[in-house]
C-alpha cells in the first residue's frame, strides 16, 4: 500500500504581504471560491491566517502527489474544505486529481496545524492507497 | 533576451525572498535550492505578469518555469511568442 507524505511551513506575514501587492489576483489564483469565502476575517477582509493554513495544506498535497517538474499543477486544483469546525478534507480536481490516480492514491487526508504565536500556519498531507 | 534579464533579477530580489544576490545568481541555478519558498514563487509569478505584462496560463503552472532565472526568461518569451502569433 504506497503512503506519501507532504508537509508544508507558510508564514501569514507572507500571505499578508502577497495580498497587500497583489490583492484579488493573488486571491484569485491560488485560493478557490470556497477557500475565499471561509478565510474572511473582520471587516470583510482577508484572515490571512486562514489563507495561510489553505496554501500550506495545498502545498504539502503537491509534496504527497510528486509531479514531475515539467508537469503543470494549479493551486486551484486542490481546495481544502472543512465541512465541519472538527474535520478538514482535500478536494483534488483536475491534474491534481489525475496525478493522485496515477500514483495509486485514492485516499488523500490531511492534518492542519496552525502555529499563530510565530504567526505560521503548518500542514501535513498523507496520501494513501485505500486499497 | 539579455534585456529581460535585469526585471527578472529585479523581481526575484523584490519577491523570491533567497538567501542569495539576486543581481549575481547564475541565471541557471536552481531558485528553490537559494531560498524560494512555494508561496514565494507566487509572488515572483504575479510580479513577473505586472514586469511583462503578460499571464501564466495553467498549464504553465509547473515547478520547471520557476526553478531558474533562464527557466523564466523561457516562459516570458514563450508567451510573449504566443501573444505576438
Amino acid at each position: 500500500m504506497p503512503v506519501r507524505v507532504g508537509i508544508d511551513l507558510v508564514a501569514v506575514a507572507a500571505v499578508e504581504q502577497a495580498f497587500a501587492e497583489h490583492g484579488e489576483r493573488y486571491l484569485e489564483r491560488v485560493f478557490t471560491p470556497s477557500e475565499r469565502a471561509r478565510c474572511v476575517g473582520p471587516g470583510g477582509q482577508p484572515d490571512c491566517a486562514c489563507l495561510a493554513a489553505c496554501f500550506a495544506a495545498k502545498e504539502a498535497a503537491v509534496k504527497a502527489l510528486r509531479p514531475p517538474r515539467d508537469t503543470a499543477l494549479p493551486w486551484l486544483d486542490v481546495e481544502l474544505r472543512e465541512p465541519s469546525p472538527a474535520a478538514l478534507e482535500l478536494r483534488l480536481g483536475g491534474a491534481a486529481a489525475r496525478l493522485a490516480a496515477a500514483g495509486g492514491l485514492d485516499d488523500v487526508a490531511v492534518s492542519v496545524s496552525l502555529t499563530r504565536a510565530p504567526g505560521y500556519a503548518a500542514a501535513v498531507v498523507i496520501a494513501r492507497s485505500g486499497a | 533576451m539579455a534585456h529581460v534579464t535585469p526585471d527578472i533579477r529585479q523581481v526575484l530580489a523584490d519577491h523570491a525572498r533567497l538567501s542569495v544576490d539576486a543581481a549575481t545568481l547564475d541565471e541557471r541555478a536552481d531558485l528553490y535550492q537559494a531560498g524560494m519558498t512555494s508561496h514565494a514563487s507566487v509572488n515572483v509569478m504575479l510580479a513577473v505578469e505586472d514586469a511583462f505584462d503578460i499571464e501564466f496560463p495553467d498549464s504553465m503552472l509547473k515547478r520547471g518555469v520557476f526553478e531558474s532565472i533562464a527557466a523564466i526568461e523561457d516562459a516570458v518569451r514563450t508567451i510573449r511568442e504566443g501573444a505576438a502569433a
